[in-house]
C-alpha cells in the first residue's frame, strides 16, 4: 500500500470537495448530539430521508470524481493504483459517516454524565441496524454510475422495486392460512429477515467492485447491482414464506445456542377454564358477554381483513392457556401458535391462525388468542363427527436475571448486562443501553409488582449476528404511584430454549360437548343468573380522597352504650362482603360496619395509595364520615398490616384490634429461602381444575363444588364480587386485579408490634392435620406428598415465629390458637370466631 | 514498435466505428494520427489508452497489451485530450502537487519552468481557467514526468494561434526523448513538427508512411498534351484523380522515383509532351487520397 499516493488521493478528494464533506460530517455528527441530548423533538420525524440524501450525495459525488465508467475522467490514464484509490475513498467515507458520529456519541454520552467504558462501547458500536444493508448498494450505485442525476435516477428504480414490487406477492392472510410477514418482528426474528441480505449485499458489491475497478467490465457490474438488488429483496421476504413456522424456528435453533441441556419435559400447557367463550359471527357485534371476555384477554377484535371469506355462521372462539412447570420467574413468550382440527385422520383438516397475534401480556404469562372457523368448515366438522382440536405453541423460554436500579436519574452499570438509568417524571423513564453482550429481552417493574411490568422488544438474534450493534431502550412504567419508587427492578431475558408444546381438547370448541355446545340459532348458552345478595346490609359509597370511592357495607345493630362499634377489614383481594354471614350475627349485639379497602371489589381502583400509611388512612377517613369516634378494628387477612399501624400510630381511635388469621410479619426478604421454597412448592403443586359452567347456575350449585373441592364456603356477596357471576364468559373466574393486589403486598412493612399499645387479640388458624387432601392431588404420587409436607412444615414454622413475635412485642396481648381451621377462618371457624370477637369486645368496655 | 495495433475493430450498437486498424507508431518518431471529425481517431487513442476495449484484434503499447497495462505502466505514458476533466475544484498548484505524488519521476524544476513559459496562475481553480491555459495546464501534466510516450488528442482544437504556437513550442522542446502520437483534423497545424503520418477515414487506415517517403513519392503533374488524348486504359498504378481538359491532363503521381523517370512514361503513352511536376504539401496529399477514396467506394 503506497500511502503517499493514498494520501495525495485523500487530499485532491478533500480538497475538491470539502462543503460537501464538511456539510455531511455536521450532518451526521449532529444528528447524534440531537437526538442524544434531545435538543430538537422535531429532528426524530424527517431525519431519516435528509441523512439518507446527505450520504448518498457524498457516496456519489466522491466515487464519481474518479469515475471508471466516465472515458474522460483525468484518472483514467494516470499511474493511479485501483487499491490506493479504493482505499481512499472508503476512508473518507469511513470517517465522514463512522468516525464523526463516534466523537459525536463520546461527547454527547460524557455531556449526560455517562462512565467513560459505557461512552466508549455506545461510541463504537453501530445503532443502525440498516446502515449495512444501504451503504453496500449506495456504494455499488455510485461505482456504476458517471453523474449525480445517473445516481440519483438508478437509486429511485432501486426504492421504486423494492417497495412496489413485494406488495402484490405477499398474501394476505385468512382465517385459514398461518401467519405470514408482520408477526417476524413481534417474535424476534427481524434478524433472519435482514442478515442474509446484509451478508449477500456486501459481496454482491465486493464482485461489482473488483468487477468495475480491476476488470474495467462495467456492464457487468451494472448487472450485479440489479441482482444485489433482487436477491436483497428475496432475503427479505423469503422469512415470509417459510412455511410452516417450525421450519423458521428449528433454523432459529440451530443457529442461535440454547441451553441444550435443559429438561423441558415438565412444562406443559393448561387451558385456564372448562370452554372456549364463542359466538357466532353474526352475533359479534351484538354479544356483550363475548366482548367482555375479549376484552379481558387483551384481544384486539378482527379486521374486516380477516373476516373476507368466513360467512354469519362462523365460529368465533377465544382460547386462554398457561404454561406451567416452569421453573421459578421463568416465563416463555410466543413464538407462534396454530389451531389444527383433526377428524380422525393423522392430518388435520383445517389449520387456523389467530386474528391477531397476542404475543405478550405483561407479567401474566397466559397466552390468549381468538379464532374464527369458517362456516364450511364447521358444517364439514359436524359431518364428520368426532372432531379433535390440537393448539400448537412454539414458545421460546426466557430465564431472567434481576437488578436492581435507583430512581435517581444517574447512569448505573448492570455487570454483564449493560448500562440503565431511571428518572421519575409523570411516568417512570427507564433508559438503557446494551453493549457488546445484549440480552434477549429486557422488563423494568416497580418492585414486588409484577403486574407492572413494561417489556422492551424481544430480539432473537445470535451473538454472531449483533456484536457491531449497541442497543438502546426506552420504558415507561406507567402509574409509578403504585409503589414506592426509590429502586425498581430491571430484568435481563436470556433464552434457555426453544419449545414446541401443544393442548388437545375434544370436540369442535375444545371442550366437551355436553358442557360447551355450540351457540345456538337463539344464543342463550347459560341460565340467567340465580345469584342475590340477601345479607342484611346498607351499601354506602365513600370518598376517602379525590376521586377514590369506598365500598362501605352497614350492617346496622345496635349502638350499644357498653360497646364500641365494630370495623371490619376483609383479606387481600376479598370485599367487605366476606363478612356477609358473621357481621348480621355480630350486628345482634353491636354496631357493625364492614368497607372495602381501595383497589378491590367495588372500590375504586387508583393507580395509587396503596402503602399501609394511606390504606390506613382511608380507614380513619370511613370512620369520620361514619361518625365513628373510636371502634374495634377487625382485620383479616392482610388486614393485619392497617390494624398494627392504626393501632400503633392512632391508639386514641381505637378501643382494641382483632387479628383473624392476621399477625404475620409479611414483609419478609424475597430472597429469604423460606419463601423461595414455598413460592417453589406452589409452582409445582398440580392446578386446580376451572370451575365449570354448571357450578354457576346459583349459590347452591357453587357451594356444593366449593365444598366438594375442600374450600370453605363463602358468602353468596363476596362469591357474586369475586368469580363474576353475573357474566357468562368471564365467570369462574376470579376478579382479582393483579396490579392493585401486588401493590399492597408490596408495600408491606415489618410490624411494629411494639407500638401498639392498645389491646390486641391474634387469633390463629392452625390446619386439620388430617384435613382430606384437595381431590386434584393424588395421594400415591410420592414427590407431592413430600411437597405438600415441606409446605406444611415451613408454613409451621412461619406462623410459630409470628405468634412468638406478637407475643414479644404487643404490650397487652391476647393469641388464641384455633385448630381444624382454615386461613378463612371468618367462614371455617365462624361461631368460635364470633365468640371470641363477643368477649373480646365486652372486655374492652365503651 | 512503441505501438502497435493488428486488425482492431470496435463498434458501437450497429455502428462500426473502427475497421480493421493495423497502427505501428515507430520509437522517437512524432506521429500525427490525421482525419475529419468523427473518423474514429478518439476512439482509437481511447483503445490504445485502454479506457476502452476493443471488440476484435489486439494492441500492444510500450510492450504490454493494452488491457494489462497497469498504473505502473501509466507512469510513463503521458496523456492529454481535449475533454478530459482534472479536478475542478482544485487550483493549479494544488493540482499538480497531487500529481507530483503520483509520478516517481515528476521534476518540478520543469514543472515550473513550464508554468512560467506559459503564463499560468497558480493560485487559480481549473475551473476557472480558460480553455487555452487548461490544456496548457493539462500539457504541464502529461510532459513534467519525461513520458517514454505522449498521446494527444485533438490537443490544439480551438486554440488561437498564440497559444497553439506556444502549445507547440513546449512540444517541441520535448520531442528528442518522446514518443509523440498527436491527432487532429487540421494538417497544416502540425506537419511541421511531425515525423509520421497516418490518415484515417471512416474507422479505416488510408495509409500510414514517413513524411519524408510520402513527400518523396507524391507530385502534383501538370501535362501540356500535343493533342487531345484519351487517357491510357488501364490507368498506370499510382496515378490518382486524372483529368483531361482539352490538351491538358492533370493527375497525382503517388509513386514517383525520378522526374526523368515520369518524363519517360507520360512519353510513352502521348508521345511528345511538356510536363510540370510540383512536390505537394501534405495537406494537398491528404486531401487528393481522400478525394480518391470517395472516388473508388462510388464505384
Amino acid at each position: 500500500m503506497n500511502f503517499r499516493i493514498l494520501g495525495a488521493i485523500l487530499k485532491k478528494d478533500v480538497l475538491s470537495l470539502y462543503p460537501l464533506v464538511l456539510l455531511t460530517t455536521l450532518l451526521f455528527a449532529g444528528d447524534v448530539i440531537v437526538i442524544r441530548l434531545e435538543l430538537l423533538p422535531l429532528w426524530e420525524s424527517f431525519r431519516m430521508p435528509v441523512l439518507l440524501l446527505a450520504g448518498a450525495t457524498l457516496i456519489l459525488t466522491l466515487v464519481q470524481l474518479d469515475s471508471r465508467v466516465s472515458l474522460v475522467d483525468d484518472w483514467l490514464c494516470r499511474p493511479v493504483p485501483c487499491k490506493e484509490l479504493l482505499t481512499a475513498k472508503l476512508a473518507l467515507l469511513f470517517a465522514v459517516i463512522y468516525l464523526s458520529r463516534v466523537f459525536a456519541t463520546l461527547i454527547a454520552d460524557l455531556i449526560l454524565r455517562h462512565s467513560l467504558a459505557e461512552s466508549l462501547l455506545d461510541a463504537v458500536l453501530l445503532q443502525d441496524r440498516l446502515l449495512l444493508l444501504v451503504l453496500p448498494l449506495l456504494l455499488l450505485t455510485a461505482v456504476v454510475t458517471h453523474t449525480l442525476v445517473q445516481g440519483f435516477g438508478v437509486l429511485m428504480a432501486v426504492f421504486l422495486c423494492v417497495f412496489m414490487i413485494p406488495t402484490p406477492i405477499v398474501q394476505a392472510p385468512d382465517p385459514l392460512h398461518p401467519a405470514i410477514g408482520h408477526e417476524l418482528s413481534g417474535v424476534g426474528m427481524d434478524w433472519l429477515g435482514t442478515t442474509p441480505a446484509k451478508v449477500v449485499a456486501i459481496l454482491l458489491v465486493v464482485l461489482g467492485l473488483w468487477l468495475v475497478y480491476w476488470r474495467r467490465a462495467v456492464l457487468q457490474a451494472r448487472l450485479v447491482l440489479a441482482l444485489t438488488v433482487l436477491m436483497t429483496l428475496f432475503f427479505v421476504l423469503l422469512p415470509m414464506w417459510l412455511l410452516p413456522w417450525p421450519t423458521v424456528f428449528s433454523l432459529q435453533t440451530r443457529l442461535a445456542s440454547a441451553v441444550a441441556s435443559l429438561d423441558t419435559h415438565g412444562i406443559y400447557l393448561r387451558n385456564t377454564r372448562v370452554c372456549f367463550p364463542a359466538t357466532q359471527l353474526g352475533n359479534l357485534a351484538t354479544d356483550a358477554a363475548f366482548t367482555a371476555a375479549r376484552q379481558l384477554n387483551g384481544l384486539q377484535p378482527w379486521t374486516d381483513e380477516d373476516l373476507r371469506d368466513s360467512g354469519p355462521e362462523s365460529i368465533a372462539f377465544l382460547t386462554s392457556i398457561e404454561p406451567r412447570g416452569l421453573p421459578l420467574d421463568w416465563r416463555v413468550k410466543l413464538n407462534y401458535v396454530q389451531a389444527d382440527y383433526y377428524a380422525g385422520g393423522p392430518t388435520p383438516l383445517y389449520s387456523l391462525r389467530p386474528a391477531t397475534y397476542n404475543t405478550d401480556t405483561a407479567g401474566g404469562g397466559s397466552l390468549a388468542h381468538a379464532w374464527v372457523l369458517p362456516a364450511r368448515s364447521v358444517q364439514a366438522l359436524k359431518d364428520k363427527g368426532a372432531a379433535a382440536l390440537q393448539l400448537r405453541y412454539s414458545l421460546t423460554l426466557l430465564e431472567p436475571h434481576q437488578f436492581s436500579l435507583p430512581v435517581d436519574g444517574k447512569r448505573h452499570e448492570l455487570p454483564g448486562h449493560g448500562y440503565c438509568s431511571a428518572i421519575l417524571n409523570r411516568t417512570l423513564d427507564v433508559e438503557c443501553f446494551g453493549g457488546s453482550h445484549e440480552p434477549a429481552q429486557i422488563s423494568v417493574e416497580l418492585n414486588g409488582i409484577p403486574a407492572s411490568r413494561v417489556f422492551g422488544i424481544l430480539d432473537l438474534a445470535p451473538a454472531w449476528v449483533q456484536w457491531p450493534y449497541g442497543k438502546h431502550v426506552q420504558l415507561e412504567i406507567n402509574s409509578p404511584g403504585l409503589a414506592q419508587h426509590e429502586t425498581i427492578t430491571v430484568t435481563s431475558w436470556e433464552v434457555a430454549a426453544y419449545l414446541n408444546k401443544s393442548l388437545n381438547a375434544p370436540g369442535i370448541l375444545g371442550a366437551d360437548p355436553r358442557t360447551c355446545p355450540l351457540p345456538t340459532a337463539d344464543g342463550a348458552r347459560f341460565q340467567k343468573s340465580r345469584w342475590r345478595d340477601s345479607a342484611p346490609h346498607e351499601t354506602n359509597s365513600i370518598s376517602v380522597e379525590e376521586g377514590v370511592r369506598l365500598e362501605v357495607l352497614d350492617f346496622g345493630g345496635s349502638r350499644s352504650p357498653n360497646s364500641l362499634p365494630l370495623l371490619l377489614l376483609p383479606g387481600l383481594g376479598a370485599t367487605a362482603h366476606s363478612y356477609d354471614e358473621l357481621a348480621p350475627l355480630l350486628a345482634k349485639k353491636h354496631r357493625v360496619v364492614a368497607m372495602t379497602r381501595r383497589g378491590t371489589g367495588d372500590s375504586s381502583k387508583p393507580d395509587f395509595g396503596f402503602d399501609t400509611p394511606r390504606l390506613a388512612q382511608d380507614v380513619l377517613q370511613v370512620m369520620d364520615v361514619m361518625g365513628f369516634e373510636r371502634v374495634v378494628l377487625v382485620g383479616h387477612s392482610i388486614a393485619g398490616e392497617e390494624l398494627t399501624w392504626l393501632g400503633g400510630h392512632h391508639p386514641e381511635r381505637f378501643g382494641g384490634l382483632v387479628y383473624l388469621d392476621a399477625a404475620y410479619d409479611r414483609s419478609a426478604d424475597p430472597a429469604d429461602p423460606a419463601a423461595i421454597r414455598l413460592r417453589e412448592i406452589a409452582r409445582l403443586l398440580p392446578p386446580e381444575p376451572p370451575i365449570p359452567p354448571e357450578a354457576l347456575a346459583n349459590y347452591d350449585a357453587m357451594t356444593k363444588t366449593l365444598l366438594e373441592r375442600g374450600h370453605v364456603r363463602l358468602p353468596e356477596g363476596e362469591l357474586i364480587e369475586f368469580l363474576r357471576v353475573n357474566s357468562p364468559f368471564l365467570a369462574g373466574i376470579p376478579s382479582i386485579d393483579g396490579r392493585t393486589q401486588q401493590a399492597i403486598s408490596a408495600a408491606i412493612q415489618k410490624p411494629d408490634y411494639a407500638a401498639v399499645k392498645i389491646p390486641a387479640l391474634a387469633i390463629y388458624a392452625f390446619a386439620d392435620p388430617n384435613a382430606p387432601l384437595s381431590p386434584w392431588f393424588d395421594p400415591s404420587d410420592k414427590a407431592l406428598m413430600a411437597n405438600l409436607a415441606e409446605r406444611a412444615r415451613i408454613s409451621d414454622t412461619m406462623r410459630r415465629e409470628s405468634i412468638e413475635l406478637f407475643r414479644r412485642n404487643v404490650e397487652q396481648e391476647q393469641v388464641l390458637e384455633m385448630q381444624n381451621a382454615t386461613h378463612y377462618i371468618i367462614q371455617s371457624n365462624q361461631n368460635e370466631v364470633l365468640e371470641a370477637i363477643e368477649r373480646f369486645a365486652g372486655e374492652l368496655g365503651p | 514498435m512503441i505501438i502497435a495495433t493488428h486488425h482492431v475493430a470496435k463498434r458501437f450498437g450497429r455502428f462500426e466505428a473502427i475497421e480493421d486498424l493495423s497502427l505501428s507508431v515507430p520509437e522517437g518518431s512524432v506521429f500525427a494520427l490525421i482525419g475529419p471529425n468523427g473518423t474514429g481517431k478518439t476512439t482509437t487513442i481511447r483503445m490504445l489508452m485502454n479506457i476502452l476495449r476493443p471488440d476484435r484484434g489486439d494492441i500492444t503499447v510500450l510492450g504490454t497489451p493494452s488491457h494489462r497495462l497497469t498504473s505502473k505502466d501509466f507512469e510513463r505514458i503521458g496523456y492529454v485530450s481535449e475533454s478530459q476533466t482534472p479536478p475542478e475544484g482544485l487550483t493549479l498548484a494544488q493540482y499538480f502537487d497531487y500529481l507530483r505524488k503520483l509520478y516517481p519521476r515528476w521534476d518540478r524544476g520543469l514543472e515550473q519552468e513550464l508554468c512560467e513559459q506559459f503564463e499560468l496562475p497558480p493560485a487559480r481553480k481549473i475551473k476557472h481557467l480558460s480553455h487555452g491555459m487548461r490544456l496548457k495546464s493539462l500539457l504541464i501534466g502529461a510532459l513534467a514526468f519525461r513520458p517514454k510516450l505522449l498521446v494527444l488528442d485533438e490537443p490544439l482544437s480551438g486554440l488561437d494561434t498564440l497559444v497553439r504556437d506556444e502549445v507547440v513550442n513546449g512540444l517541441l522542446q520535448q520531442a528528442a526523448d518522446t514518443t509523440i502520437l498527436i491527432s487532429s483534423h487540421e494538417l497544416s497545424e502540425i506537419e511541421s513538427f511531425t515525423t509520421h503520418v497516418a490518415f484515417m477515414q471512416n474507422g479505416r487506415l488510408l495509409l500510414q508512411e514517413s513524411i519524408e517517403s510520402l513527400q518523396s513519392r507524391f507530385r502534383d503533374v501538370s501535362v501540356t498534351l500535343s493533342a487531345v488524348k484519351e487517357l491510357p486504359q488501364p490507368l498506370p498504378e499510382g496515378w490518382l484523380l486524372p483529368a483531361v481538359a482539352g490538351h491538358r491532363l492533370r493527375f497525382i503521381n503517388s509513386n514517383h522515383e525520378s522526374d526523368g523517370q515520369l518524363h519517360q512514361q507520360l512519353t510513352r503513352h502521348f508521345g511528345a509532351v511538356k510536363v510540370e511536376c510540383e512536390p505537394m504539401p501534405l495537406r494537398a496529399i491528404a486531401n487528393a487520397l481522400m478525394q480518391q477514396r470517395k472516388r473508388n467506394l462510388k464505384r
